[in-house]
């Protein structure tokens, strides 16, 4: 932690190759994500993430059978198998307020430390 | 205030450098232009909004009544480290579920 806590980092290992690490981060998102509340704006009811995968591209919910987006920010950085960072905002936020995530993988051992820092 | 706000007020690095300094003592405004090499202004914007924030408050210098210094307000960085905790425990969940779903489709026979 800085002086002043203002990021937050998670890490974990995944016994999976980067590159595969990356791909299911990446292109299966909405298979990982987690349901519910909590985690998506649809809440209980059927949402679908989608990540469009090149620089530029944006993270979103799409929710309401397809008729309703939860846009959560675009992609900033987009670097198969290592990196990628994009935007996050909170459906919460005021307009222009946005935070970061960053995450790297790493190959170690025989998988892959996935480590992903939230910055405000 | 709200922890969103909170975040957001930090995001900026001008903003984390007062939010520094003022954690050692509180500073006039003046002072902490010059320490962070910003213009007044300027930094009366930035004050502005961490006041607005609820992240600092205007109080008198002890060694000069007529002064005004600014300090930080306590209660808003205990429920930072509230929301930052569970923005971690947010993103571990959402880890360990991509864990479960990588090994699950993607794991080397042993």
């Amino acid at each position: 932690m800085t002086a002043v806590a203002d990021q937050v980092a998670v890490t974990v290992f995944v016994d999976v190759a980067p590159s595969d690490a990356f791909e299911v981060f990446t292109a299966e998102i909405d298979q990982w994500w987690r349901r519910g509340p909590r985690y998506r704006v649809a809440g209980t009811q059927p949402g679908v993430l989608h990540l469009e995968p090149r620089l530029g591209g944006r993270l979103f919910e799409e929710y309401r059978e397809g008729t309703a987006v939860h846009e959560v920010g675009t992609i900033t950085a987009w670097e198969p198998p290592v990196h990628l960072a994009f935007e996050w905002r909170s459906i919460t936020f005021v307009p222009g307020e946005t935070t970061s995530v960053d995450v790297r993988f790493t190959a170690s051992g025989s998988g892959t430390r996935v480590t992903l820092v939230h910055r405000g | 205030m709200t922890l969103d706000g909170t975040f957001s007020a930090l995001a900026d690095p001008t903003r984390r450098g007062v939010i520094d300094l003022l954690r050692r003592q509180p500073r006039r405004a003046g002072d902490l232009a010059d320490e962070l090499g910003m213009s007044r202004p300027a930094m009366s914007r930035h004050l502005k909004v961490l006041r607005q924030t609820g992240l600092i408050e205007p109080a008198s210098d002890e060694a000069d009544m007529r002064a005004r210094v600014y300090r930080l307000k306590p209660e808003p960085f205990s429920a930072l480290r509230d929301w930052l905790d569970e923005v971690e425990l947010f993103w571990s969940g959402q880890l360990a579920s991509f864990k479960a779903h990588a090994e699950r489709t993607r794991k080397r026979s042993p």
